[in-house]
């Protein structure tokens, strides 16, 4: 029974969040020790990826108990993980793609978030058309010996691991001629340099130099030039659940404006406007997720990134907004807005987003001019 | 409370539900009535033409019948009053005929039949002739309505009308015979949409055949069901105006081309996908909500009544904002064809504006959604205070 379920895993978070949760909650999700120690409790109890397996850590549960439980969370709204990418796309991944070597060694870790991944995927010349990449590898006696720089690689200072996309066969036609690695991201040749960004940044991004690194054969995910299926299914595994976070951050977003004593009639429309928008993605995300259990297919689910990332920038300005002269003496509510608008940035752009909907979803052709 | 999302997926029966109306209303009259009506007036659109002339009593198209005969008044109507079926089966059907711009009133006479069931009035007779529906100011006093200008969604050609009057403390749901002494035709005529006409009525004291008195309180989630409807019917009016849309950028070329191939064409139309899937998943979610909260709009313990409300006001607000974005798209993308007559852009942008003139702007239900929303988290709040005080 879902219901079972959920109250089974709302119990849990009683007896983990601490009393005080609610009430303190702006200081509670700036607590890297509770957020670290959530992931890890989470993920002890099977809570953290439930529609995995017990074996790997998960509590074998159908999706609607998995979306059951994950939107509970995001409701009570569970201290955020420290290392997002680690557990939502890497762990994915390696499980999708790994050898059982690579599952034995890497899921685990990269799940519990005792060991952190970054994603290298854009380069300087190659942001939305990640195609284009020009990182190269060459298999030399079971080693490729990697050369190359990547960019706006989320934590990359702090990472242990990184799927590294890089071109394995300069000859191919641009999709079929990349390979996702994985990089120990402490070998001789790694530089890593952050780079500071106009705010506060919750999470760091960096540069990445490759230099003669050596990584060895058996770190290959996925097919050798299979590395294009590697990325695109990251993406959509990120696409198809980043909207719980994002419906959060919505919500979060828009608590000042629901308690504010002071209000204007042109902000209670925005704020009614973004009450649809947190609505609307809700329930376009649960409408996918129960039309593919029930084998329809519909691409409203393409819509997500897109609506999400847009929801999260109309709320944060909202709330700068009603925030009136007070966001003059509190930089946190500007950098909150600052913050949102890489929403619609990182993880494929909104105009990429736009050209996948408008070819997959109406049907129109392929080009960009 | 946790609402069971499956229900959020049209299922086997909602989905033929779908198909079936889809095609019957092709072979109903649509956009090419429309624009007919637009230069043979109202009275040969809403009425049937060919019926012999008799005492004077309209007579119903035969579209009207093919309607009732199909069931469509009776669902989300309760099971112990005839009826059957959920509100968002009521929504499916809706759509379909939003999308194919059909001009038999069904909507009228569903608003009309869901205003009924939601204030407890409602009896299965009223389902068998055309209703016209209306929202406006008046009073009732007596069993005797007043209202100085209704304007009546359906009002030409319906048996009956049921309104909600407003005055300023109180409100009341009254259903009347439209030919009785004391209901006043004003006007019929000029209308920006003839194909499913508005006629604009005074109540001069005419007799309700039934009435239920509300609190202003009770306006808004009494209104639920009937904005569920509004709101299914603009989300078929946008996904009709962006198919359209889409089906002329694959097929128009310039500049060697097509112009669904550009970006400037293909993200307006990305977008209006997106407006469209927002204002749907809005308004299944409403109309799950208002099957959850049951026919009556009263108090219960849950809060569900409070958020059927919400839904009901922030569904139709984006669906009426959707669909007048749309329609206009749809004419943008169709360039100077989209401002002829022969086209069908202006349908779409007049059905549209009829319902976000009769029924209100977005702007203001986004702010009454929000109105609602800021009141319930207060409530939230002091019962947390209260409940930490007690511990």
């Amino acid at each position: 029974m879902t219901a079972d379920v959920v109250a089974e895993f709302g119990a849990f978070l009683d007896d983990f969040l601490p009393q005080d949760y609610d009430e303190n909650y702006q200081r509670y999700r700036r607590d890297v020790t509770l957020r670290r120690e959530y992931q890890a409790a989470a993920f002890d109890e099977g809570w953290l990826i439930p529609e995995w397996g017990r074996d790997e850590g998960g509590r074998n549960l159908d999706g609607p108990q998995a979306l059951a439980v994950k939107l509970l969370g995001a409701q009570r709204r569970v201290p955020r993980l420290l290392n997002i990418q680690g557990a939502g796309v890497a762990a994915p991944a390696i499980r999708a793609f790994g050898t059982p070597e690579q599952r034995e060694r890497l899921l685990r870790p990269a799940a519990r978030g005792d060991e952190w991944w970054a994603l290298g995927m854009s380069e300087p010349g190659a942001g939305s058309d990640l195609a284009s990449l020009r990182t190269t590898a060459t298999l030399v006696d079971d080693v490729f010996i990697v050369n190359g720089q990547k960019v706006w690689t989320t934590q990359a200072d702090e990472a242990r691991w990184c799927t590294l996309y890089v071109r394995t066969d300069p000859q191919a036609p641009r999709h079929r001629g990349i390979s996702c690695l994985i990089l120990d991201l402490s070998s001789p040749g790694v530089h890593v340099r952050p780079i500071r960004t106009a705010g506060p940044a919750i999470e760091s991004f960096c540069e990445v130099f490759l230099d003669d690194v050596r990584v060895p054969r058996e770190s290959l995910l996925g097919p050798l030039n299979g590395g294009w299926g590697v990325a695109v299914a990251s993406l959509e595994h990120e696409r198809d659940m980043i909207w719980i976070n994002t419906w959060l951050e919505t919500n979060r977003a828009l608590d000042p404006a629901l308690r504010a004593s002071e209000i204007t009639e042109a902000q209670l429309v925005k704020l009614g406007r973004s009450l649809a928008d947190a609505e609307g993605l809700r329930l376009t995300g649960l409408r996918t997720a129960a039309q593919r259990w029930a084998g329809i297919s519909s691409p409203a689910w393409l819509t997500l990134k897109l609506l999400g990332s847009e929801s999260v920038q109309r709320a944060a300005l909202l709330s700068l907004e009603v925030a009136g002269q007070q966001a003059l003496i509190d930089p946190a509510i500007f950098d909150e807005r600052l913050e949102s608008l890489g929403a619609t940035i990182y993880g494929g752009t909104s105009e990429i987003q736009r050209d996948i909907i408008a070819e997959r979803a109406l049907g129109l052709p392929k080009g960009r001019s | 409370m946790m609402l069971d999302w499956t229900l959020l997926a049209p299922d086997e029966d909602s989905r033929d539900l779908a198909r079936t109306a889809r095609a019957l209303f092709r072979t109903l009259p649509g956009a090419g009535a429309a624009r007919a009506a637009l230069d043979d007036g109202v009275a040969r659109a809403a009425l049937d033409k060919d019926a012999p002339a008799g005492d004077g009593t309209p007579v119903a198209p035969p579209a009207w019948f093919a309607l009732v005969d199909a069931g469509y008044l009776d669902i989300a109507v309760p099971e112990d009053l005839g009826g059957l079926g959920r509100m968002i089966d009521l929504v499916v059907v809706l759509e379909e005929a939003g999308r194919s711009l059909l001009t038999a009133p069904l909507l009228p006479a569903v608003l009309a039949v869901q205003t009924q069931v939601a204030a407890g009035i409602h009896r299965p007779e009223a389902r068998s002739a055309p209703a016209g529906f209306a929202v406006a100011s008046g009073t009732v006093a007596d069993g005797r309505c007043f209202a100085d200008r209704v304007p009546v969604l359906g009002g030409v050609g319906a048996a009956t009308l049921t309104a909600i009057l407003r005055a300023p403390d109180r409100a009341w749901v009254v259903t009347l015979d439209a030919a009785a002494d004391g209901v006043e035709v004003r006007q019929t005529e000029a209308l920006i949409d003839p194909s499913r006409p508005v006629a604009v009525v005074r109540l001069a004291g005419a007799p309700s055949q039934d009435s239920q008195a509300l609190t202003p309180a009770d306006v808004e989630p009494v209104l639920a069901r009937a904005r569920v409807c509004a709101a299914a019917d603009l989300v078929g009016i946008a996904a009709g105006a962006l198919e359209a849309a889409v089906a002329h950028a694959v097929q128009r070329q310039q500049f060697g081309a097509l112009i669904g191939s550009f970006q400037a064409v293909k993200h307006q139309l990305a977008d209006a996908y997106l407006g469209v899937e927002r204002a749907r998943s809005l308004t299944y979610g409403a109309a799950v909500a208002v099957d959850h909260t049951g026919r009556a709009g009263g108090a219960t313990t849950d809060g569900a009544p409070q958020l059927s409300t919400r839904d009901s006001l922030l569904a139709y607000a984006a669906a009426a904002e959707v669909a007048v974005q749309v329609a206009g798209r749809f004419i943008q993308v169709l360039g100077a064809m989209g401002v002829t007559f022969e086209a069908d852009g202006h349908l779409y942008l007049r059905r549209a504006h009829q319902m976000t003139s009769l029924f209100g702007a977005p702007d203001d239900h986004f702010l009454a959604a929000a109105r609602l929303e800021r009141a319930t988290a207060r409530m939230k709040k002091e019962a947390r205070t209260v409940r930490e005080a007690t511990r």
